[in-house]
């Protein structure tokens, strides 16, 4: 074997100084900051896993299918030597070759001394090391190499093994993603070579058992497949795949994979529209929300609110069209905080003002606005959250010098009865622009539920003038800073949803004692849609391709049951009775659409 | 007596609807120098690299030194030499270093004898292979492939890409040489004199099929003719059926 793996390293030996010439050079790039701060996280998230397979597979396409292009297989097919032995020894010498490329591949996305400063790039780093991201990635980059010395054993071309393994990787990549949201096939994620949004790889290579796992299986069968391919050069020294069955497997990969897609797509039942609503473009949408009320519907976008009636769900009406004054075009901020009650609506904006723009809750109904009420001036970092009513009072979730307090206010005298801290954040990161601190609200009969940075709160709203903290569950935050996403929550059961980042994940609180939830489960969570989330009570509901996905939380993992297909992807959703609203993000010629689902068929 | 040193037995080749190499039976006593003889397209090297185990034979079998070519392949390369009509060496590696990398992959190697070959072909060992012309090559594949004292070396074509005067002394000197170690040869050519003067026992092939095989001077004995008339009657009356 040592002849040999003399001779396999002088033929790598291009690769590695490629390598050492691509890493090296652009650390220096880094270190002399010609690359601007975001390349080092591009290059983890997108180049880093392109690189690396890259690597891969060009390292292994032309070790047997190249020698037996040039003919320099025959060669070795003379000598004394098995070719099993010739297999492995490339084996061992490209996973030595991939193991130093990988480690510069990877090293590289900790190398930048400004990545302080990329806040995605910093979630990741502070939850995983170069040891551990190199420990998860090595073993799947390698049954990857293994696999494509397989193809090169199978073919005579280098340039045959590369389509091949190419076409393996695209389709098996997609169709695993397409399985992966969820169960029983949401473990997918976890065996991804590349952060995706479900950040998979976050906890696999943070996770010592997962990662060992993971890397076990993948070492596994990367040994199992050179061995594959040492049987096969051994049994027959001519190639296994001519032209044309080389064609039919890649399209029969091809087929299988869009096969699978088509399954995944259609693998819940589906419930069409009872209804649908065209809304005219208004040229720019801005922030936009959808509230909803029996059979009366309100989509917010801006400073108007188009209020439509649902009663007959198949001849939906527009009732009135109501444009809040001196609100400021939304462009510069968020207007789709939005709550509706007794044909009312509730929408949070921007007075223009002097000396400052002022927070103000319109109360708007379809006869026109009917009042509003001040929430003061508007300073850097704010926020203030969609208003939860309750009988005759509003409650409001506001943020101010990173405090989070629930504001309680009197809606027919449009007083402020309480004010309640319940968050009081430590500073922000230096250097780090972390948004506005969100706080997000729901209620559930006499308990109201505010996911604020630092705790999940639950508020006693037994005396509704004056509501008062029944319990705090501090949240552990997977990074340091990040406190400006938001995170929607959700109800089903007796459980309590909520969306947390990074890496995205899905948190189960038991509300059996509604003043006292607990930190039940928590998961991996997909949603290629945007971090959306919405409940009825029985089920919860996400964007999912282009209409809803309806899931039932069970366990630690999520179930998909039925397909709510609508006409575009959902950006926004709303519950009322049975029914289900969406708003649908603006799809070809800036079109939008509410339309409507009902969840029970009669 | 002594086994053969190549047994075919009913060898068939075939690439989709052709019919390369059909049901081919010889022999080849030990010791002996056996020229394979047949015309361009004849299936003398798809028969060699069936013998030699690169290729595949779609029927049939091999036994050379009373081993199956194909289940005690990696034992058998250590008692046969082999030289391909055009040998491909890897061409980034120096003379030396390929020497030295062929020479790692045998138990026994005879480094006396190919630095003779390569004093007597003057092959300059620090030269890079694909430095070196075609038939520099060849002589150099011809020198690697006995430095490991093969019992039984197969030549195909081994005369191809020297110049006409070098051919003559190439060829003689080199079989002479392994035959007087009572070693066995098979070369192919389609140079019929070149076989005359040096083989012992021919096999003709035509369109892959096996027309005659035995010892030359049974060939002339029997027929009276030299051995190309010989060729040129038998292949002549092969093409006649």
């Amino acid at each position: 074997m040592r002849p040999l793996l003399w001779k396999e390293m002088r033929d790598l030996r291009a690769w590695l100084l490629a390598g050492v010439a691509l890493t090296g050079g652009l650390e220096i790039l880094l270190l002399t900051q010609v690359f601007a701060g975001s390349f080092v996280s591009t290059w983890m998230e997108v180049l880093m896993p392109l690189t690396a397979a890259a690597t891969a597979i060009g390292l292994g396409v032309g070790q047997v299918a190249g020698e037996r292009h040039s003919r320099t297989l025959d060669f070795l097919r003379v000598r004394p030597v098995s070719p099993g032995v010739v297999v492995w020894s490339k084996f061992l010498a490209g996973s030595v070759v991939l193991a130093a490329l990988l480690t510069g591949i990877v090293a590289l996305s900790f190398a930048d001394p400004n990545f302080m400063q990329d806040t995605g790039l910093r979630a990741i780093r502070e939850q995983v090391s170069f040891a551990g991201l190199l420990a998860a990635l090595l073993p799947r980059f390698w049954f990857l190499y293994a696999l494509t010395l397989l193809f090169s054993v199978m073919v005579d071309r280098s340039l045959k093994a590369a389509a091949l393994a190419a076409v393996v990787v695209i389709t098996g990549v997609s169709t695993a993603l397409a399985f992966a949201d969820l169960a029983p096939f949401s473990g997918f994620v976890y065996w991804l070579p590349f952060f995706d949004g479900t950040g998979g790889l976050v906890e696999a290579a943070k996770n010592a058992w997962l990662s060992g796992m993971a890397g076990a299986v993948f070492s596994l069968g990367a040994l199992l497949v050179t061995a594959g391919s040492a049987a096969l050069l051994k049994r027959s020294p001519e190639r296994y795949m001519g032209n044309l069955s080389l064609t039919v497997t890649a399209g029969a990969v091809i087929a299988a994979a869009v096969a699978s897609a088509n399954a995944a797509a259609h693998r819940f039942p589906e419930l069409t529209p009872v209804g649908s609503w065209k809304l005219q473009p208004t040229g720019e949408w801005g922030s936009s929300n959808i509230v909803a009320e029996g059979s009366l519907v309100a989509v917010s976008h801006d400073h108007l609110v188009q209020f439509l009636d649902f009663t007959q769900p198949s001849r939906p009406r527009q009732i009135a069209e109501v444009t809040v004054p001196l609100w400021t075009s939304s462009s510069d901020w968020n207007a789709d905080r939005v709550a509706m009650q007794d044909g009312a609506v509730f929408l949070v904006g921007h007075k223009k003002q002097l000396p400052a723009d002022v927070f103000q809750i319109a109360i708007v109904k379809p006869g026109g606005l009917q009042d509003s009420i001040d929430l003061g001036s508007e300073r850097p970092g704010d926020y203030v959250s969609a208003p939860v009513i309750h009988g005759a009072f509003l409650y409001i979730g506001v943020t101010r010098d990173r405090v989070c307090s629930l504001l309680t206010f009197d809606v027919p005298s449009r007083r402020q009865l309480d004010s309640v801290t319940i968050d009081r954040m430590r500073a922000p990161m230096p250097g780090i622009e972390e948004g506005s601190p969100p706080v997000r609200m729901l209620r559930r009969g006499a308990y109201l539920y505010i996911s604020s940075p630092s705790y999940l709160t639950t508020i006693d709203l037994v005396n509704p003038q004056h509501p008062v903290v029944a319990s705090q569950l501090p949240v552990r935050p997977k990074v340091s800073f990040l406190y400006g996403f938001p995170r929607p929550i959700a109800m089903q059961d007796k459980r309590l949803f909520e969306i947390r980042i990074f890496p995205e994940s899905l948190t189960a609180y038991d509300l059996s004692d509604p003043a006292h939830p607990f930190t039940e489960a928590e998961r991996t969570y997909h949603d290629g849609n945007g971090l959306v989330i919405g409940g009825d009570g029985r089920n919860l509901y996400r964007p999912w391709r282009d209409g809803l996905l309806e899931f039932h939380a069970q366990g630690n993992d999520l179930y998909g049951l039925r397909y709510l297909r609508g006409r575009a992807s959902v950006s926004q959703l709303a519950f009322a009775g049975d029914s289900v609203y969406t708003l649908t993000a603006p799809a070809e010629h800036d079109q939008r659409w509410v339309q409507a689902y009902r969840l029970i068929q009669k | 007596m002594n086994r053969p040193a190549i047994t075919v037995q009913a060898l068939s080749k075939r690439f989709g609807r052709r019919l390369a190499v059909e049901d081919l039976t010889f022999e080849v006593p030990q010791g002996s120098v056996c020229g394979f003889l047949g015309r361009n397209g004849a299936g003398k090297s798809t028969a060699m690299r069936m013998m030699m185990n690169l290729l595949d034979p779609t029927a049939g079998s091999v036994t050379l030194l009373g081993l199956d070519s194909r289940r005690d392949h990696a034992a058998l390369m250590r008692r046969v030499g082999y030289v391909s009509e055009s040998p491909v060496l890897y061409e980034w590696m120096k003379v030396r270093e390929l020497a030295r990398f062929t020479a790692e992959f045998y138990p026994q190697w005879n480094r006396r004898r190919v630095d003779e070959l390569f004093d007597r072909f003057a092959i300059d060992r620090e030269q890079k292979v694909r430095h070196l012309s075609r038939g520099t090559q060849a002589q150099l594949a011809l020198a690697l492939a006995l430095g490991g004292d093969p019992e039984l070396l197969i030549l195909d074509e081994p005369a191809t890409g020297l110049d006409v005067l070098v051919r003559r002394d190439f060829l003689e000197s080199i079989i002479q040489l392994i035959q007087q170690e009572g070693r066995t040869v098979l070369f192919s050519s389609h140079l019929l004199h070149e076989v005359e003067r040096v083989a012992d026992q021919v096999v003709i092939l035509d369109r892959g099929r096996l027309v005659r095989s035995g010892s030359v001077e049974e060939f002339k004995r029997s027929t009276g003719l030299s051995l190309e008339e010989s060729f040129v009657e038998a292949v002549g009356v092969k093409e006649q059926a």
